[in-house]
């Protein structure tokens, strides 16, 4: 029922949408070839010009030519400009005579030709629509100011094959890989599946996206007399995304997660020894142990789990709709929204008042800075009145990511990101408490369709509350 | 655990924010000092691009790639080689040039400001798709 529900949604969504694109796609720019009669043209008609410069060797024109130009924010302004595209590969004394050091260029002219604006490299639509109205408005004498140079370089793919994996996005300038792929893995922020954090999107319109990614986390906490985790925990995710428009995605994704023994305890154990480390009492446990022990806030049993509780606990379906409002600018980033419903199909941790669907929402940031991208995420969820045992949990919960890529070439990126997530129970000491995770990972851009990723978790600031060691892979596959 | 890991992490981070990428060493030859290596010094001129993606516009004297490729195995360590493309920055041909670099020529550089300050600096061309090439 709720896989029907969702497929009615996207099929009335991508309706709506499409005929909203036919609508404006409805006007269409007339482009002259010769710049002599277009500006007989202008002067005539009292019109300014758009004289766009392209070559045959550059890629960046030809995203250009297929994303901006035809875009409706552009079409909507045919009838006001006269334009021109000159390819001067064709006619090489065309470079000569108007200065043209990188393509695409675009000159903004007054009727009389007179050049006012001139812009290098390709602008996404939404950039170039801002330059035509600003243009417009000075010409009307709504601006002070009319001549500058702008320099859309940031804007242009700059390699022999530009983007790859993110080549057929809008949004490349501001927004590289991306942060990992996973959410919170601490103990109460996984027991009833935490919010995951977004980024601004890559996938343009008409791509799909098939995401798989494993998480494996190590947990030991232990206070006596109050609480005792120790165990591991398998996050399974798999994921299909839809561009609709280059500006908005849909995804569909399936969660599971799975508790065990710790079979990395051994590994650990071996490190804290070697390193002269304290192990929190570790020591005093057998290894691979599934055990999860607590009391609620006045010291009365709540949870009882051991071995025999193994096994998948989990399972949830998540809708999400992200919608990309802009891809930036050389000085702004890059900013989106997700909206998520959260459905959760099944679940063995005995949290009482869980509603079937829960929303939550991110709005999330990226900036580029040279071979740099920083991003920001902030999440929030509500999930009603729940409670575990005698344990009360919160009935919202937020998240905030931050996160730094530094694309050391042209194929791999390394990140890293420190992921706090509000505390889901109420009155329970270091469970209360935010938890803090910072993790290390690499991607590598493995075809152009294919990006992998590898990622280790660890705890910081707050030692209960968070896994004490973790990996992460997955894979992503666009076509 | 976390205590030994966070001075690693920094450190590793450290020294990843003091590291350029890699194609901004490459040196940037003026189209002037570009044309004087290939007239005096016997410099190799080469398109930065694949055949398939290779502009129809080409310097005048410049060799495909392939060609390059091919004669590779024949030239000296200090063989001047000299890329250019049609792109901002000339990242594609300073990306090449990396490459070509790994493999043993220590005497690579790229044209400044690629095709269209060649054209501008008045130097020739030759295109496949010209109307006019002047």
């Amino acid at each position: 029922m709720t896989s029907s529900l969702a497929s009615r949604a996207v099929l009335s969504l991508s309706m709506v949408l499409g005929a909203w694109r036919a609508a404006a796609a409805q006007e269409s720019i007339p482009w002259r070839e010769d710049l002599g009669e277009a500006q007989e043209e202008a002067t005539k008609d009292r019109k300014p010009l758009v004289v766009v410069f392209v070559a045959g060797w550059c890629s960046a024109c030809a995203t250009f030519e297929r994303d901006t130009l035809p875009s409706p924010l552009i079409t909507a302004h045919a009838s006001r400009f006269v334009w021109v595209k000159l390819d001067v590969e064709r006619n090489i004394s065309l470079v000569r005579i108007n200065e043209v050091r990188a393509t695409p260029r675009i000159d903004l002219r007054g009727s009389n030709g007179t050049t006012w604006v001139r812009i290098s490299g390709a602008l996404p639509a939404q950039q170039f629509r801002e330059q035509l109205d600003l243009f417009l408005s000075a010409l009307e004498g709504k601006a002070t100011s009319i001549a500058r140079e702008v320099d859309g370089s940031s804007y242009t793919p700059l390699s022999e094959t530009p983007g790859g994996f993110r080549g057929a996005s809008i949004c490349y300038s501001n927004v590289g890989y991306g942060p990992l792929r996973l959410g919170s893995q601490s103990p109460f922020q996984s027991l009833r599946f935490g919010i995951d954090p977004r980024t601004p999107s890559t996938l343009a319109e008409g791509q799909w996206e098939v995401h798989l990614s494993e998480t494996w986390v190590n947990t030991f906490s232990y206070d006596p007399g109050k609480y005792l985790l120790d165990y591991e925990m398998l996050d399974s995710r798999f994921s299909v995304s839809y561009g609709v428009l280059d500006e908005l995605e849909l995804e569909l994704g399936f969660e599971n997660r799975s508790g065990f023994g710790g079979i990395m305890d051994r590994f650990i154990n071996e490190f804290h020894r070697t390193f002269g480390l304290t192990d929190a009492g570790r020591h005093l446990f057998p290894r691979n142990q599934f055990q999860i022990q607590l009391t609620d806030g006045r010291g009365s049993p709540a949870v009882h789990l051991d071995n025999s509780d193994a096994g998948s606990f989990s399972n949830a379906l998540l809708l999400t709709m992200q919608h990309n409002v802009t891809c930036g600018s050389e000085v702004l980033p890059a900013i989106a929204y997700g909206l998520t419903v959260r459905a959760n199909l099944d679940n063995k941790t005995e949290i009482t008042g869980q509603n079937i669907f829960e929303p939550q929402l991110s709005v999330t940031a990226s900036k580029s800075v040279g071979d740099f991208y920083g991003y920001l995420s902030l999440s929030y969820g509500y999930f009603g009145a729940q409670h575990l045992g005698g344990i009360q949990f919160r009935t919202t919960q937020w998240s905030t990511l931050g996160a730094v890529e530094w694309r050391f070439d042209s194929e791999m990126s390394l990140v890293l990101q420190y992921l706090i997530s509000a505390g889901v129970s109420k009155d329970l000491g270091p469970f209360s408490a935010a938890s803090n995770e910072i993790t290390l990972g690499w991607k590598w851009e493995l075809s152009e369709r294919t990006v992998f990723e590898l990622g280790l978790i660890e705890n910081l600031v707050n030692f209960d509350n968070t896994p004490d060691f973790g990996v992460h892979a997955g894979l992503t596959y666009r076509f | 655990m976390t205590k030994n890991a966070i001075p690693v992490l920094l450190s590793f981070l450290a020294a990843s924010c003091a590291t350029p990428a890699p194609g901004d060493r490459v040196p940037r030859i003026s189209p002037r000092e570009v044309q004087e290596g290939v007239e005096r010094r016997g410099a190799l001129l080469v398109c930065a691009y694949r055949a398939e993606k290779c502009p129809g516009t080409h310097l005048v004297g410049a060799i495909s790639l392939e060609e390059l490729e091919a004669r590779l195995p024949a030239l000296a360590p200090d063989q001047e080689i000299i890329l250019f493309c049609g792109c901002p920055h000339e990242l594609a041909a300073a990306g090449r040039a990396v490459e070509i670099e790994a493999k043993g020529f220590h005497n690579v550089g790229v044209v400044s400001g690629g095709l269209l300050a060649w054209i501008l600096d008045g130097y020739e061309v030759t295109s496949t798709r010209k109307e006019q090439a002047r």
